[in-house]
């Protein structure tokens, strides 16, 4: 197990040095935004896939495969088809109007305040929420990993928020957008020698992995049961099942669209053109790491068996397990050193782009309309700010506890993604009709319809048998009235809906009459943010 | 508000005359025959791309749902449903690739355009 620390201190030791180098250069705004808008295209590639790979695509989509077969696999694709709409819609955009956030583009066309502050608070309730999924995640699976180590669910909760705050708060997007790199350098690595080592177990015959896994044997309450791992069917079930699959599938392909720590990673590229660029880097690395998960995931499930997996951990401890077998002791510990750099680089993401929108929305532009008062308030602001989404996620972790069922708040923040942010960002880049009233009213209804859905939904709203432990309990113990875990199917359509009726509603021409600049800026990058010239 | 956007923006985004004059160069770029061809051509590109690969990729969740059987069957030892999944990383790869192609013809098109307003505006 000391290999496992020895490498822990390794990855720590590297993104401090990181973090170090990156507070010498970090000087101004567009710096610790930004990094500069001075990295590359594959680099930007790599930090993409490091900031949208969380420890659920590396741990988890293996596990339900190891566990469950093929479908999990089927449904980790989703993942690759949500950068499609990022590629083809937004990313260009997005890097020729905008300056650090979403809320900058809306900005062009809508009047007053209200616009901005709204885009804050869903970026903001986005990034927390799936903060506070990732940081329960967190201490659970360091807590798992390093069992043996003696290192408790709090203490790694703590020592992931104490990082990933020193990562942002000295060194700023510069920093973060290289701990992203390293792990996703680490990553498909780590991935790339795992899936090398499972084809060598079956003699590099891809056929004799597929006839392994069409007999996969375990046990169910004692009884041997023989099924085929390839074939689909067992995770979603009627009489909702289809109309739940679907709303799944349009949270993949609407919702990371409007995922604020993504966005953000096209402001740190020098031009529209090297955004493309980089989504298309992060395509082809999340495609390629999809397709060796379901090796993977097969591998597991035919090597070690669903017995062995759930007798030594369950779901996510599949991948390392496997690692443990087929290449030993050392290769296990390094696996579980990429799952931890993994979780913080996600975090790390989170953090930033959470405290750019409340220090660049909310503070400077919303409160200060617009006016930096004194120069490198903004980054103070950010710095703070950093400091208390840090803290506040990990008392709420702590308080939410290991076995806390938090799978919600991240299905909140991709259907708020989905619903209230993917909407109003298109129609203002390509509706002319669209106007301040369609832009509040459509950030309003998303918001709202997919909180208030999941409330009512089977995700909060379910009776527990009385077996279930107190802090694992659905929080409404009442028939749900809402009957898909997922509300994307109803919330994104409304989204869109209260956006257009808004528009219509509404006789106010003032942004129609700038529609011509958000155009012209978008897709030509007329005036568009330069990258720094030199290095500061 | 309005003064706030432009104002703010031009003096943080360092010297960038054209913008800075009226307002109006926005309406007057929108108004060409180049610009107005860019958008066009962009839109017959990425329109078309992107609902082919919605259309497949809500394929999955609808053959799931009312063809189970359909995607149990196996061919070459993998199942349909397998390669579907393969095959739509697949399908994602060849899209993007088809863009960037494509994309590439519309830089050309927004350069000529920058060019343009350079040499129209920037003596102001």
């Amino acid at each position: 197990m000391s290999n496992s620390v020895l490498f822990f201190l390794l990855f720590i030791a590297l993104t401090l040095a990181i973090t170090f180098w990156a507070s010498r250069r970090s000087t101004g705004s567009a710096a610790f935004f930004a990094a500069g808008r001075r990295i590359m295209g594959w680099q930007n590639g790599l930090a993409i896939a490091g900031d949208f790979m969380s420890a659920a695509s590396f741990l988890g989509v293996v596990g339900l495969i190891s566990l469950f077969g093929i479908d999990g696999f089927v449904f980790a694709t989703g993942g690759l088809v949500a950068f499609m709409a990022v590629l083809l819609v937004v990313a260009e955009p997005l890097r020729n109007a905008g300056k650090y956030t979403m809320a900058d583009v809306l900005a062009y066309r809508h009047r007053g305040r209200q616009v901005t502050a709204m885009a804050a608070v869903s970026t903001l309730v986005i990034s927390t929420f799936y903060m506070i999924t990732q940081m329960v995640g967190a201490g659970a699976l360091m807590s798992l990993l390093l069992r043996e180590a003696g290192v408790s669910y709090r203490t790694a909760v703590i020592g992931v928020g104490i990082l990933m705050t020193v990562y942002v708060v000295f060194g700023g997007m510069l920093a973060t957008t290289w701990v992203q790199i390293v792990k996703a350098a680490l990553l498909m690595v780590c991935t790339v020698v795992l899936t090398v080592l499972t084809l060598r177990h079956f003699h590099f015959s891809f056929a004799s992995l597929l006839a392994a896994s069409s007999q996969v044997s375990f046990h169910v309450r004692g009884q041997e049961v023989v099924r085929d791992f390839l074939l689909p069917g067992v995770r979603f079930r009627p009489p909702y099942g289809s109309l739940e699959l679907l709303s799944l599938s349009l949270v993949y392909l609407f919702g990371t669209a409007g995922l604020p720590h993504i966005l953000s990673r096209f402001y740190t590229v020098p031009d529209a053109k090297t955004a493309r660029s980089s989504v298309v880097w992060a395509m082809v690395l999340i495609g390629a790491f999809f397709i060796m998960t379901s090796i993977l995931g097969l591998g597991a499930a035919t090597i070690l068996g669903p017995d062995y997996i759930l007798s030594h951990g369950g779901t996510n401890m599949s991948t390392p397990l496997l690692a443990r077998i087929i290449a030993g002791d050392i290769f296990f510990a390094f696996v579980t050193a990429v799952a931890f750099a993994t979780i913080l680089a996600v975090v790390a993401g989170l953090t930033i782009s959470a405290s750019t929108s409340f220090a660049h929305d909310f503070w400077t532009n919303v409160i200060h309309r617009g006016v930096e008062r004194k120069a490198g308030e903004t980054v103070l602001v950010a710095r703070v700010a950093a400091f208390v989404v840090a803290g506040a996620s990990i008392v709420v972790a702590i308080l939410l506890g290991p076995t806390a069922n938090v799978t919600v708040l991240a299905t909140l923040a991709m259907a708020v993604g989905g619903s209230a942010n993917f909407p109003v960002i298109v129609l203002s880049i390509f509706w002319r009709r669209f106007n301040t009233a369609g832009a509040l009213s459509g950030l309003i209804v998303g918001l709202a319809a997919s909180v208030g859905l999941i409330l009512v939904s089977p995700t909060v709203m379910t009776i527990d048998p009385s077996t279930v432990a107190a802090n694992a309990r659905h929080l409404i113990q009442a028939k749900p009235w809402f009957p898909l875990e997922n509300p994307a199917l109803v919330s994104i359509p409304l989204g869109f809906l209260a956006a257009i009726f808004g528009s219509l509603l509404s006789r106010d021409t003032s942004s129609t009459a700038k529609y011509n600049e958000l155009l012209v800026r978008s897709n030509t990058g007329l005036g568009a943010e330069k990258a720094a010239a030199t290095s500061a | 508000m309005n003064s706030k956007e432009s104002g703010g923006r031009s003096v943080t985004g360092g010297a960038k005359p054209v913008q800075q004059t009226t307002g109006t160069v926005w309406d007057r770029v929108a108004g060409s025959r180049q610009f107005e061809n860019l958008i066009k051509a962009k839109k017959r590109c990425i329109i078309p791309l992107f609902l082919v690969f919605a259309a497949y990729y809500l394929l999955l969740p609808l053959l799931m749902a009312y063809a189970p059987q359909l995607l149990a069957v196996k061919v070459g030892g993998m199942s349909l449903a397998y390669l579907f999944g393969l095959s739509l990383i697949f399908l994602a790869w060849a899209i993007v690739w088809l863009y960037v192609k494509v994309a590439a013809r519309f830089d050309v098109m927004a350069k000529d355009i920058l060019a343009d307003v350079r040499r129209h505006e920037g003596g102001e």
